[in-house]
């Protein structure tokens, strides 16, 4: 008989309450069923076996021991816990090192100008913050501050004109794209990106005009059709900023643009310099009191015109009404520092003289 | 009984003493019975009842309740002690059929049917095969059924049976081969 089989017996027998209490279900030959037998009693001497118990000082030593181990293992999940206290100290510090190092990248990126390393990456945060922007008015604005980044560009790198490819249009796609946000704006929204869009908008002519002067031939008539468009759009920004204003109460100031801040009290008006307040004259030019149209006009040349004047228009930080002759378009007295940004223009006091006021 | 001890067992992963304690009082006698009838010395079987609980301490975190009793675990655990104290004194339980037969000490249990005393049976038990040992103590001195010995051990029910029939006849051979007495 196979061992198996043999086994399988034998826990049929050692399952029985007694050794011979029952007939075995299968009985087996003689050999067999004394073998079983034999088994099956060596089986039960062995369950009655007595075995010495844990002595209660065994039991309390071990407890003890055990009890050792177990503050063990606390003490040493608490200096994993420091452990891992420290490291996560460590990444933190890490991560705040490389959240600057990017931070002061991104930073000096914004001030890059086209052809350096970080230019593009000035650019993909612009367009980055730009698609996180979806409020009208704040986009309006985003987009004059871009438009204004890229005529700082265009001064700083193309100053004969000859700009890097897609510079200009860039200019005019940010410019475009607030107007049209602008347009959307409630009326009451709509004043703060006008003005910001004016100021943008002549600050352009000026910086075009010099560019211009200074381009070879060929590349001037292309820039005069942008700078046309600019044109346009800064009479858009003036009409649609005095349909928006209320009527002026005060007498005339020298000039709207450009000033340090606008106010809407700083109203032009058509009156003559000796209604305006004594001791103050401009010494920026811009726009006479009557706001003359911007036209097509000649490029500035430095041969004075006969004509009076109809615009004053000048390039120049300071106009000086007595001396300077009269023209379209005024050569700059100065030489204008080549800069990112126009020195701010501000008002200053030239002693009044008995010359009448140029402009009408 | 069985939600009792699953509480003190998630109660000790969790660093709980009186959990631990309850543990050690309920099953360290049993684990001692195990050891000793394997080892035969009672000062190794006291080291070694405390050394297994510290170890089943420290797996704890990583215990899964298989539908077992946790002392099946504490079995597994002791029966892997008991198996590299052997390697470390470099003993192997082997079925030599002329071992050296103890002195007889303590209190010997004379039974009318075999006349053997319990010092004489255990002995001969240490001449068994590792699992077959495992079998025989846990079988007919824990008194765990072929299913919960299979579980203690990682083997099937049928193998439990074949290693207790052979563990037996291995037995009455030793002790019928012993210079005196016999069955």
């Amino acid at each position: 008989m196979k061992a198996k089989r043999k086994a399988d017996l034998l826990a049929e027998r050692l399952a029985a309450p007694e050794v011979g209490a029952e007939e075995p279900s299968s009985p087996q030959s003689g050999a067999v069923e004394a073998e079983l037998e034999s088994l099956q009693l060596l089986a039960r001497r062995l369950a009655a076996t007595r075995l010495p118990e844990l002595s209660s000082e065994a039991q309390v030593a071990g407890l003890v021991r055990v009890r050792e181990t177990l503050h063990e293992r606390r003490a040493a999940r608490s200096r994993r816990g420091v452990w891992m206290w420290r490291l996560a100290r460590t990444v933190l510090a890490v991560f705040l090192v490389l959240l600057f190092t990017a931070t002061g990248t991104v930073w000096a990126a914004g001030g890059s100008l086209p052809g350096q390393v970080l230019y593009p990456l000035k650019r993909q945060v612009e367009t980055a913050r730009l698609s996180l922007t979806w409020r009208p008015f704040a986009r309006s604005i985003l987009l004059l501050s871009y438009a204004n980044r890229r005529l700082d560009e265009v001064q700083a790198v193309c100053p004969s004109g000859n700009c890097p490819a897609g510079l200009l249009s860039d200019l005019e796609t940010n410019v475009q794209e607030a107007e049209t946000t602008i347009e959307q704006l409630p009326p009451g929204e709509r004043t703060v990106p006008l003005e910001g869009m004016y100021r943008l908008t002549g600050r352009t002519e000026e910086i075009l005009m010099q560019i211009i002067e200074r381009a070879p031939a060929e590349l001037r008539p292309a820039l005069e059709v942008i700078l046309e468009r600019f044109r346009n759009r800064h009479n858009w920004a003036d009409d649609a900023l005095k349909q928006g204003r209320p009527a002026p109460t005060v007498t005339p100031t020298p000039s709207r643009r450009p000033t340090a801040t606008w106010t809407p009290a700083v109203i032009p008006t058509n009156e003559p310099l000796e209604h305006w307040p004594a001791g103050i004259q401009p010494t920026d030019t811009p726009e006479p009191t009557a706001k003359p149209r911007r036209t097509s006009t000649p490029l500035p040349s430095p041969i004075p015109s006969t004509e009076p004047p109809t615009t004053t228009a000048t390039l120049g930080p300071t106009l000086e009404p007595v001396s300077t002759p009269e023209s379209p378009r005024l050569p700059p007295p100065t030489p204008t520092p080549t800069s990112p940004r126009l020195p701010p223009q501000t008002l200053t006091p030239v002693p009044p003289t008995s010359t009448p006021y140029p402009y009408p | 009984m069985q939600d009792e001890e699953l509480n003190w067992v998630k109660l000790a992963s969790q660093g709980d003493g009186e959990a631990v304690a309850q543990l050690y009082q309920r099953y360290a006698p049993a684990i001692f019975r195990y050891v000793y009838y394997r080892l035969g010395d009672r000062e190794t079987a006291e080291d070694m009842t405390s050394e297994v609980f510290c170890r089943a301490l420290e797996g704890l975190p990583r215990y899964q309740q298989r539908g077992l009793p946790f002392s099946a675990w504490l079995y597994r655990i002791a029966g892997a002690r008991v198996i590299d104290h052997y390697r470390r004194a470099r003993r192997r339980p082997t079925t030599d059929l002329h071992p050296g037969l103890p002195a007889r000490t303590g209190d010997p249990v004379v039974t009318a049917e075999l006349q053997l005393t319990d010092e004489e049976l255990r002995w001969a038990v240490t001449q068994l095969t590792a699992a077959q040992q495992q079998v025989v103590v846990l079988r007919f001195v824990e008194g765990l059924s072929h299913e919960e010995v299979a579980r203690i051990i990682g083997r099937s029910e049928g193998a439990v049976r074949v290693l207790q029939y052979r563990a037996l006849e291995t037995l009455r051979r030793i002790l019928q081969e012993r210079p005196e007495g016999g069955l």
